[in-house]
């Protein structure tokens, strides 16, 4: 099943295991993923799944949906080691069983279902405090054609507001960095 | 409705000198034209160094302040204008729309944030309704203020109660020497 390593906020490392249906993306409740943050559309972007197919298709959101840092514009098949930038949020695609890759910077931590599941449990009993929080649950049952997975209701992150700034002028100048990235992202969204 | 009147009467009159710091000349006029001719006497400032100056020698009562400044940035110099004069009411006027930038604009003591493009008739109810707010707080409240502390922690434990007055301001743990800030709500 596709598999969606976090590589951004509190909860960097970890794997979602997505279900085997359509999933949509966005800061609206009822949103499958809610990525609760102003840089995140109402409804952001539809992941399809099927199978070990994974593709990815943009809902007409404001800050774009991209892999491996190109703006998709229709709906795009997301491969193994992909990187998916969705907001703040980036996501590295496992479609088949984990490669070793031996150069990644970002510590994979393996979790079997039943883990995540906990995981994703606890963390939704912790004062997260702004970070990312998932908050999951998992299917009651499993049925032979539907394989039980874990579902993802809500995604709170704001990565980089937990950064460690010793000084006024450290934190602001990461504001405006962030700031002059988001306006060229928009920038070059206006010749569509 | 008349007392209402009167109260905006008064807060038009506790700002009436406005320190505009912004380095765009086109927007800075702009300001400055829409703030003259509702009577209010200007000055302009393109970066921090001027700045100071200004608000040194023009004695502004309410300052709107740019975030992104040629070398020192906006939050900075609102900090350091906090630490010269703390009733000055500094509004943040700035076309960054980011959340993390409305919260450090609080840290370091900004009265209000708004984003550019502005609504004029927005802007000047905004000047009105700050100056009206930082008068009341430093002149009317200020004993009850006085008697409050503020309480916070470092992460090593070392505990501090400081007077409200330093909200905003940077410090060193003298435990540890974890850099601070005052927090602005306990």
């Amino acid at each position: 099943m596709p598999k969606l390593v976090i590589l951004t906020g509190k909860n960097r490392g970890m794997k979602l295991t997505l279900p085997q249906r359509d999933v949509v993306v966005g800061r609206e409740q009822g949103c499958d993923i809610t990525l609760a943050t102003h840089e995140i559309s109402r409804r952001h972007c539809l992941l399809k799944i099927a199978g070990e197919s994974l593709t990815a298709q943009d809902l007409g959101s404001r800050n774009g949906t991209w892999i491996n840092d190109v703006r998709i514009e229709k709906e795009t098949r997301i491969g193994q080691g992909d990187i998916l930038r969705i907001g703040p949020m980036l996501f590295r695609a496992e479609i088949r069983a984990p490669v070793p890759t031996g150069t990644d910077d970002v510590p994979v931590k393996e979790h079997s279902e039943d883990s995540v599941v906990n995981w994703l449990i606890e963390d939704d009993q912790k004062d997260s405090s702004g970070d990312s929080t998932i908050i999951s649950k998992a299917p009651d049952t499993a049925t032979i054609d539907k394989p039980p997975t874990v579902e993802i209701s809500t995604v709170t992150p704001a990565p980089p507001s937990k950064k460690q700034f010793h000084s006024v002028a450290e934190e602001a100048q990461d504001i405006i960095r962030r700031h002059r990235e988001m306006k060229v992202a928009l920038q070059g969204r206006q010749p569509e | 409705m008349r007392e209402e009147f009167a109260i905006n009467e008064m807060a038009g009159a506790i700002a009436t000198r406005i320190l505009i710091v912004e380095d765009d000349q086109a927007q800075a006029a702009a300001l400055r034209e829409l703030l003259r001719e509702r009577g209010f006497q200007t000055t302009t400032a393109k970066d921090g160094g001027q700045a100071h100056s200004s608000f040194q020698m023009f004695k502004p009562d309410f300052v709107i302040l740019d975030l992104i400044l040629p070398g020192e940035s906006g939050f900075e110099l609102c900090e350091k204008m906090k630490q010269w004069n703390e009733s000055v009411p500094i509004l943040i006027l700035s076309e960054i729309t980011l959340d993390d930038a409305k919260a450090l604009a609080k840290r370091v003591g900004a009265d209000g944030y708004m984003t550019k493009p502005y609504n004029p008739s927005v802007l000047l109810s905004q000047i009105s309704e700050i100056a009206q707010q930082v008068w009341e707080r430093t002149h009317l409240k200020r004993g009850a203020e006085e008697e409050r502390r503020i309480r916070f922690s470092c992460r090593c434990g070392k505990r501090f109660k400081l007077s409200p007055r330093h909200r905003g301001r940077t410090m060193t743990c003298p435990d540890c020497g974890e850099p601070l800030i005052v927090p602005f709500h306990e």
